[in-house]
């Protein structure tokens, strides 16, 4: 801390800036922060429920709109080839569960694209909390 | 006895207490709000929502807080630092006010005679100067810590806080008697 000069009038001026810096009544301004924090907790809670329910919302889209209209073997195929490793498991899922394909082949490709969009949230977030 | 900056702020964290953030709020607003209403130039209400602001972002980044520096040093700085941002936006926008509104004074500040015409001599100061002075000699904090606040050489924070001391004994000269 810096020590006042002896001058009075140097002491009554540290003692005037100390006294007004410590001043302020802050209930009114307490009240409102405490709001804006509520308020910021709830979009905090409802960015990160977003993704699931992006997720969810694709998720009926595919299973009652597209399913039906189309079909998902030829990028369940490209998919295998790309992970070759993945490759022998997919194959058995498609010659043992022809049925569930379609729906396998959408539901990994709607985990990617929530993992995807999660991240992009995560680094929103802290873009948007970076002074 | 009352905990620490150091408690609250752990309780805070880690036991998601949220009255331990209230009690560091009440503890720290006054000078944040006082240092931002200087810099504005009295402008109370945009002062008080560049604390509101201020004390936001404390709350979003506590986990980063590492102690190298004092709490209130800390928060003077993201305080400082949300003035300047606004004050660069508005320089975009609009032209500068060069002439601070000496009406708007504080009205903590019209009890005493000399705490009023304190604050009508603190507009009159350039703004590194009302900060060095309002940072160093009302919030107590130390040439290196306003230095950290203002992210000025320690050097010059001390010119600041020599030129806007030597104008205020000026300005207030006839109260030496």
């Amino acid at each position: 801390m810096n020590t006042p000069d002896q001058d009075p009038l140097d002491t009554l001026l540290c003692q005037s800036l100390q006294s007004a810096s410590r001043s302020l009544d802050g209930k009114m301004f307490h009240r409102q922060l405490a709001a804006r924090i509520a308020k910021e907790q709830r979009r905090m809670k409802a960015l990160r429920l977003l993704p699931v329910g992006m997720g969810l919302l694709a998720a009926l889209v595919v299973t009652f709109v597209a399913r039906p209209k189309f079909d998902f073997h030829i990028g369940f195929s490209s998919l295998a080839t790309f992970f070759e490793k993945s490759k022998p498991a997919i194959s058995w899922l498609m010659q043992t569960h022809p049925d569930t394909n379609n729906f396998l082949f959408l539901w990994v490709v709607l985990a990617g694209v929530t993992l995807i969009f999660s991240l992009w949230l995560t680094n929103r977030e802290t873009a948007i909390f970076r002074l | 006895m009352e905990p620490d900056d150091a408690e609250l702020i752990s309780r805070t964290l880690v036991e998601r207490d949220s009255r331990a953030f209230d009690q560091l709020v009440l503890r720290h607003q006054s000078p944040v709000r006082c240092l931002l209403r200087r810099l504005t130039g009295g402008d109370e209400s945009l002062a008080d929502d560049l604390a509101q602001e201020a004390f936001l972002i404390a709350w979003r980044k506590l986990g980063s807080f590492r102690n190298e520096a004092r709490f209130p040093t800390w928060l003077h700085q993201i305080a400082y630092r949300a003035f300047l941002a606004h004050a660069r936006g508005r320089r975009e926008h609009e032209p500068l006010d060069d002439n601070p509104n000496l009406s708007s004074v504080d009205s903590t500040a019209r009890g005493s005679d000399f705490q009023h015409d304190l604050e009508l001599a603190m507009l009159k100061l350039s703004e590194p100067e009302r900060a060095a002075v309002t940072l160093c000699l009302g919030s107590s904090l130390t040439h290196d810590e306003a230095a950290q606040v203002l992210q000025l050489p320690i050097g010059t924070v001390k010119t600041h806080l020599l030129r806007g001391r030597e104008k205020l004994r000026a300005l207030l000269a006839e109260w030496k008697s």
